[in-house]
């Protein structure tokens, strides 16, 4: 019994010594170890490319006593998709990768519990702005832009595109190769920034230009992977293709993972007017009401500046935390274009389908 | 009462007791059912429950029409390629004995255990430009992916048939075609329309080979689901199509397995060691079918990042480099696999010896030939669907076993399941009841019996069959890449995974991955040759 009371006595003067910053290390551990056996465990579920650093993950864990398992599925549709699925399932907890197409409907199956970031000050507005109810919490942003190989043009004889117009340019007859918007997610962002750019007027909208591209010999393949490694000249394959649909930050992955990660220049260059920007978001899925402390917890160290960080070369995307400074291999190789095309994300919602549908019906 | 069961017992030893192979049975197909019907089942339920008129939509959209057309008309003209070429090389193989055959033949079969992605990938950068993708590239591919499986199958089966009626007919005077036609040929027929159906299953549920070659313009019935469920959130739509898909496979695979296999013999062809130009023609096209891509991918693999030859992308392996969608170095893959691929092939042995125990001992042929259509069902419902029927059926009570780190093993093992029965199934049935009765009559109890004289004549099938559910698991993709997984994927999910990343040392890490993988599918399918010549 004596024991016992000593021990309650040691946690009180432990738990004393958290409020205070001079307290001795020791008695910190103990309230650690006294955290961590007293907080719930939750997930972290993530499409298939989501990658911290390692440790980064096991920091917060040590921080603040709550262990997280990360879990991943698919691409950020299917993700979205099995999460409708599994509503309710009692194992979740955070989920990371909503994107601006999946949003409303997100939102319409009500996923999430609303939670306004502690961080949230510091998030880029504009992208805030999309989920005013803090439904989720945009956590970064990337662009689907036309890369281009820059010696195949040179030794083609001609300049870069400038634009989408230029893509049914003779002159690029034959040299780009884009990926299906129904099977696909930058080839589907690259329909909808052509949605954006021309509208859907029939005559002049997004259907005449894609035509004047299929004139134009353009190429169309089911995913990233065959339009960058088995088509894109600048990819591994060596294709014949010198334009490809890919992300802003791809001439930065092409100089780190090339046979020279020095390099100064990088083999490829981005077509900044054919971006379209793709926002992603974290949100706190609905079914375990037990360890809403601990995901909004891991809410607020998502959004912070360590995994802000972190996330820019594992994933080549830009932070959402503007007290993050961009990677300096974006800065040198990347674009982040000022102007990207978008559209709104219940716009996205309510014509993707019937987008998909033509487009596969007229080009597919 | 004791005394009374005891009684009845032994009053049936002498015509093999049913009642206990029955319920190993019952055990076997209770556990196909809940890993495979249930999941299903509740994807239908969740899409058609509530009467929402996606089937008939679906039935008059020409879109979907043009799909299904695809589908079948793929399936029929590979099956058809994939079947005619197997048999003619089979024919020229079988009852030959020639130093290395055992090796090609396992070569041959490697493909079918490789992840479509990454033998996608090498197969189309061998193929001309326009030939890359649609109609033809599918249809390769798919020939590609399944001859080897099918000639090797089809040459075992020729050269256990019984000598018998082949030397009589020889002495009559019937020239080796003639022998061959009226001969083996019809012998084989239920093993070949065993392995049409197989074949034609396997195509008309092919995901990856036709997303990747098919291009936007040709998609499956199978994509289909995929992208209706996971793309468009039309899960309606995606349980009506695969409710379809189901039936007609469902139904090709009953249709199927009408016809027993050929049998067994007691004493087979002597094998003839002699060369000849035939037996050398229907090597080479065996191997330069199967070869062309595999030395594509090799010589991938061997192609250092920054050109030249080398073998920077194997030492790469026990590096991670950020941005590759890892965060272990891609040989921890090999431990992960390794791992659950035992764990797989254990279950599926065991699950498979009780479903063929309880075929093989009942005493009704109808439950025989019930317990193999029940074996192979699991190939009815297709990869997508499974894992969907997964997602939906694991998740929360009454059976949250979604997250489970044994999951991904059960549901290999059920993939696995149709393989191994088809190797176990007629070396079981065929061992001569005589045997049993025998030990019976001198006391021995049924499953002493069953241990002392069944599994010592089995034991070499049975290793066979290990070895092949092995393979089989070890190249599983499907299951594996649309479970929800933690940071541990299998080996052919990490292939994907680097693939699907820009820059050369990423790929050339996918490569060096694939080869690693395939080498090692090859030296297990040699493993159970080896066993197989020793016999």
């Amino acid at each position: 019994m004596k024991f016992r009371h000593c021990l309650t006595a040691v946690g009180g003067v432990a738990l004393l010594g958290a409020c205070s910053s001079s307290a001795p290390s020791r008695t910190a551990d103990t309230t650690a170890a006294a955290a961590r056996a007293a907080r719930t465990p939750i997930v972290l579920l993530a499409y298939d490319s989501f990658v911290l650093s390692k440790g980064v993950l096991d920091g917060f864990t040590k921080a603040t006593g709550i262990p997280v398992k990360l879990v991943t599925q698919g691409d950020a549709g299917e993700l979205v998709n099995s999460a409708v699925l599994t509503k309710g399932d009692a194992e979740s907890g955070v989920l990371w990768g909503v994107d601006s197409t999946f949003l409303t409907r997100a939102e319409k199956e009500d996923l999430f519990v609303p939670y306004e970031s502690a961080n949230a000050a510091d998030l880029e507005p504009t992208l805030r702005a999309l989920s005013p109810k803090n439904e989720v919490t945009p956590v970064d942003r990337g662009d689907v832009c036309v890369n281009f190989d820059k010696d195949a043009l040179t030794k083609a004889g001609v300049d870069a595109p400038k634009s989408l117009d230029d893509l049914v340019d003779p002159k690029y007859r034959g040299m780009l190769v884009v990926q299906s918007p129904a099977t696909s997610s930058p080839g589907l962002a690259f329909l909808l920034a052509t949605i954006a750019t021309y509208g859907e007027d029939p005559a002049t909208g997004w259907t005449s230009f894609w035509t004047k591209l299929a004139a134009n010999d353009v190429k169309i393949v089911s995913g990233w992977t065959e339009a960058y490694e088995t088509w894109f000249s600048a990819g591994g394959g060596k294709g014949d293709r010198p334009l490809v649909v890919s992300y802003g930050t791809s001439p930065a992955a092409a100089v780190l993972f090339g046979p020279d990660p020095t390099a100064t220049t990088s083999p490829t260059g981005v077509v900044e007017s054919t971006c379209y920007r793709q926002v992603e978001f974290a949100g706190i899925l609905r079914g375990r009401p037990d360890a809403l402390d601990e995901s909004r917890e891991l809410m607020d160290f998502l959004t912070g500046p360590l995994v802000q960080d972190d996330i820019q070369l594992n994933m080549f995307v830009y932070p959402a935390n503007t007290k993050v400074a961009p990677a300096k291999e974006f800065a040198a190789f990347g674009v982040k274009p000022d102007k990207a095309a978008e559209l709104r994300p219940d716009a996205v919602d309510a014509g993707r389908e019937e987008w998909i549908d033509a487009w596969t019906e007229q080009f597919g | 009462m004791d005394r009374t069961v005891r009684l009845t017992r032994r009053q049936k030893l002498g015509r093999r007791p049913p009642r206990g192979s029955t319920a190993l049975a019952a055990i076997g197909a209770s556990f196909v059912a809940l890993f495979t019907f249930y999941p299903f089942a509740r994807l239908a339920w969740r899409g058609l429950g509530h009467g929402s008129g996606a089937a008939q939509e679906l039935v008059r959209s020409p879109r979907i029409r043009r799909i299904a057309w695809f589908t079948l008309w793929q399936s029929s003209v590979s099956t058809a390629l994939v079947i005619g070429l197997g048999v003619a090389i089979a024919a020229c193989l079988a009852g030959r004995s020639f130093r290395g055959k055992a090796a090609a033949l396992a070569l041959a079969a490697v493909p079918f255990t490789l992840p479509t992605v990454v033998v996608g990938t090498a197969f189309l950068s061998t193929l001309p430009g326009e030939w890359r993708q649609g109609r033809l590239a599918v249809i390769s591919a798919h020939v590609f992916f399944n001859i080897g499986i099918t000639t090797r199958t089809l040459t075992l089966a020729t050269e256990r048939l019984d000598a018998g009626p082949w030397e009589a007919a020889r002495t009559l005077g019937a020239s080796t075609f003639v022998a061959w036609r009226t001969v083996t040929l019809p012998a084989l027929r239920g093993t070949i329309v065993g392995l049409a159906g197989l074949v034609a299953t396997l195509c008309l549920t092919s995901f990856g080979v036709v997303l990747l070659l098919g291009g936007p313009r040709y998609g499956t019935v199978e994509v289909e689901i995929y992208r209706q469920a996971l793309q468009l959130s039309r899960i309606d739509r995606a349980a009506a199509l695969a409710t379809m898909q189901f039936v007609a496979i469902g139904g090709l695979l009953w249709w199927a397995g009408r016809r027993p296999p050929a049998e067994m013999a007691t004493r087979s062809r002597p094998r003839v060691v002699r060369r000849s130009p035939v037996t050398f023609c229907a090597l080479t096209v065996l191997l330069a079918m199967v070869f062309v891509p595999v030395t594509a991918l090799v010589r991938r693999a061997f192609r250092d990042p920054d050109g030249s030859l080398g073998f920077v992308n194997f030492t790469n392996l026990s590096t991670v480099r950020r941005g590759t969608g890892l965060t272990d170095p891609p040989l921890r893959s090999l431990l992960v696999s390794v791992r659950s691929t035992a764990m797989a092939t254990a279950l599926t042995v065991v699950v498979a010896l009780a479903l063929v125990i309880g075929a093989t001992r009942a005493a009704r042929p109808a439950v025989r030939r019930w317990c193999e259509r029940v074996a192979s069902l699991p190939l009815a419902v297709s990869a997508v669907s499974l894992g969907l029927g997964v997602l939906i059926a694991f998740s929360g009570p009454p059976a949250p076993w979604r997250r489970s780190p044994y999951l991904l093993p059960v549901l290999q093992a059920v993939v696995c399941l149709p393989f191994v029965v088809r190797t176990l199934l007629p070396a079981f049935s065929q061992i001569p009841s005589q045997l049993s009765s025998a030990a019976a009559t001198l006391g021995a109890s049924p499953w002493r019996a069953w241990a002392t004289i069944d599994f010592a004549l089995a034991r070499r099938p049975l290793a066979l069959a290990t070895g092949l559910g092995a393979t089989v698991a070890l190249g599983e993709f499907g299951a594996a890449s649309l479970l929800a997984r933690p940071q541990a994927p299998t080996v052919p999910v990490a292939i994907a995974r680097l693939a699907s990343r820009p820059g050369a040392v990423v790929q050339g890490q996918a490569a060096a991955l694939a080869v690693v993988l395939a080498a090692a599918a090859t030296a297990l399918i040699m493993m159970t040759e080896h066993l197989r010549v020793d016999d």
